[in-house]
């Protein structure tokens, strides 16, 4: 895609930037989003099974449904090992 | 009326224990009972003769084996159909979950079932328990029985009347701002709010999880005394369920309340309360000071502001709880081209006008930009209320209030206006914010002969001072709870 400049909206200094110059005004901030996959026994919110390669629909019940009434109930272990990560 | 269906729990369960009646016998009188009374009243969803006669019959074979059976053994009992039942549909009183049967049962439905109760219904409830009066059911009203052209009140009318339709002498409710003891009061009958954590909420459909509690109905405090204890108790699978023995509510129910103080709440015996209310809740408090209890003046001053709290808290948590009604992996679904346009058009045709109206309210509460200054600020309200408790109980054993500020309304008589309907609740909701336990027992008949509820209200697992001050006033007042009169049950089933 092409983009023709429109010189009577640019600022002054612009044309005179190299790229180098333009990066330099900007200040670089990384963070990174690590996912662990935390090595409990059950899931997050209920007492399942989280082995692969079983029947379908064996690993489940009203919570991880989410069907109407059931409540969910935090993993204490994931709890736990959450805080050690830190 | 059949002598089984008139008697109360107590009553049943010493004439089954001597083999005087067999379980079958006391649940068949009551499913007749029910098909007299039912086409009136209007109380039950769905009744479930074969499974309370199946019940019943398995009961019988082991009192004649002497095997044991449970502590509610043989007692026909109605329950909201709020409560998950295996198998059986639960609907909530929504065309939303009209065909909806739930894969398990409840914490309390399964308690029931341990203790050999006998359910022989799902009772109807103003939908998904939001309203007053149960004129909220997606299906149909339901009738009070003192006045069959008034309401029974709600959001538990269906399980209330029921109890005093004598088609079952207990009842389960939920109440999450008065919609066990404002039934209850307009009824005639005995409702119970316990203390929130008392009782597992697990496959309670939730409406507002900070709020809602299950809770008894009877016609006598013994047998809400019993029954509370039957269904109370720590529940893993409930986060929020205190870890804490089941309360002893028999050791000092008939201990009177002499050297108990009990407190009046100003607050509530103020403008908006009806003439005939006052007079006999003001009657009933005075022989309460009669039979040795002091009785003095507190007050809870942030209480004016409960209702307006509520109406923030409860939506807010209601517009959570409901999201997952999509059409997606339960209950209705109603086609459309897209994705979205199905799940629009599921929650338009199966919800009712007011579970939209405080859906629409808490979302708009919960938005970004208005969440300070609605829902932070209301629960700021709801500490000081606890505030108020505290302090009030820092000089009293337990409080005292009429529970609702009117006697049974007529049907359609505040439909129109969602306003008057939630000012039903205003001496209610406070311990709900509160999550204290709180009571309503009959204490007479207004003007009209219509009965009038007295709120006993106690700190929070303050069970056991909350039944023996309702027991020592009930055991006075000696109250028939039989609906009669002009347009009452009486007339049109004897």
């Amino acid at each position: 895609m092409s983009v023709t400049p429109d010189a009577s909206r640019q600022p002054a200094t612009a044309a005179r930037d190299s790229g180098v110059e333009q990066a330099s005004r900007f200040e670089a901030v990384i963070g990174l989003e690590v996912h662990v996959e935390l090595n409990t026994a059950t899931k997050m919110f209920c007492g399942c099974a989280i082995d692969f390669g079983g029947a379908p629909n064996v690993r489940t019940c009203p919570v991880c449904l989410g069907q109407p009434g059931s409540l969910p109930m935090i993993n204490a272990k994931a709890v736990e090992s959450a805080i050690r990560l830190g | 009326m059949h002598p089984l269906v008139a008697a109360d729990a107590v009553g049943l369960q010493r004439l089954l224990k001597a083999r005087e009646v067999s379980a079958t016998e006391i649940t068949q009188a009551h499913l007749d009972r029910i098909a007299d009374t039912d086409p009136h009243v209007s109380a039950f969803i769905r009744t479930l003769d074969q499974a309370a006669l199946d019940h019943a019959r398995d009961i019988d074979r082991r009192l004649s084996a002497g095997q044991e059976v449970g502590a509610l053994a043989g007692l026909p009992l109605a329950l909201k159909d709020i409560l998950c039942t295996k198998g059986v549909e639960t609907t909530c009183a929504s065309r939303v979950l009209q065909h909806y049967r739930p894969p398990y049962d409840a914490t309390v439905v399964r308690k029931l079932r341990q203790a050999d109760a006998i359910v022989v219904g799902k009772a109807n409830m103003d939908e998904f328990a939001m309203g007053s009066s149960c004129e909220n059911s997606a299906f149909f009203p339901t009738r009070n029985p003192w006045d069959l052209e008034r309401v029974p009140g709600g959001s538990s009318g269906g399980s209330v009347a029921a109890v005093a339709a004598n088609d079952a002498p207990l009842g389960i409710g939920t109440d999450t701002g008065g919609s066990v003891r404002q039934p209850a009061a307009l009824c005639g009958v005995i409702g119970v709010k316990p203390t929130y954590g008392l009782v597992s909420r697990f496959g309670l459909i939730a409406f507002a999880s900070s709020l809602d509690q299950v809770g008894p109905i009877a016609r006598a405090v013994p047998d809400a005394a019993l029954l509370l204890e039957a269904i109370a108790g720590h529940d893993p699978r409930d986060a929020t369920s205190i870890p804490t023995d089941v309360p002893d509510l028999h050791t000092t129910l008939e201990a009177g309340v002499e050297g108990l103080r009990v407190g009046v709440v100003s607050e509530f015996m103020g403008a908006g309360m009806s003439d005939g209310v006052r007079s006999v809740v003001t009657a009933a408090i005075d022989r309460l000071g009669a039979l040795g209890a002091e009785v003095v003046d507190v007050s809870l001053p942030h209480a004016g502001y409960g209702v307006s709290a509520y109406y923030l808290i409860a939506p807010s948590e209601c517009s959570s709880n409901l999201s997952r009604y999509d059409g997606v992996r339960y209950g209705l679904r109603v086609d459309g081209e897209t994705t979205e346009q199905m799940m629009a058009s599921t929650r338009d045709a199966g919800f009712g006008p007011e579970v939209k109206r405080r859906i629409m309210i808490g979302t708009y509460a919960l938005s970004a930009g208005y969440y300070d200054a609605y829902y932070a600020q209301a629960q700021r309200v709801r500490t000081l209320i606890i505030r108020d408790y505290e302090a009030a109980y820092a000089g009293c054993d337990v409080l005292a209030s009429p529970t609702s500020p009117t006697t049974a309304f007529k049907l359609g008589e505040r439909a129109a206006d969602p306003l008057s309907m939630y000012l039903s609740d205003v001496y209610t909701i406070p311990s709900n914010l509160a999550g204290a336990p709180a009571l309503s027992l009959p204490v007479g008949l207004d003007d009209d002969g219509l009965p009038v509820g007295l709120q006993l209200m106690a700190p929070v697992l303050g069970e056991p001072v909350l039944f023996r001050a309702a027991r020592a006033l009930e055991r006075e007042l000696a109250i028939d709870s039989t609906p009669r009169g002009n347009g009452s049950l009486a007339q049109v089933a004897a």
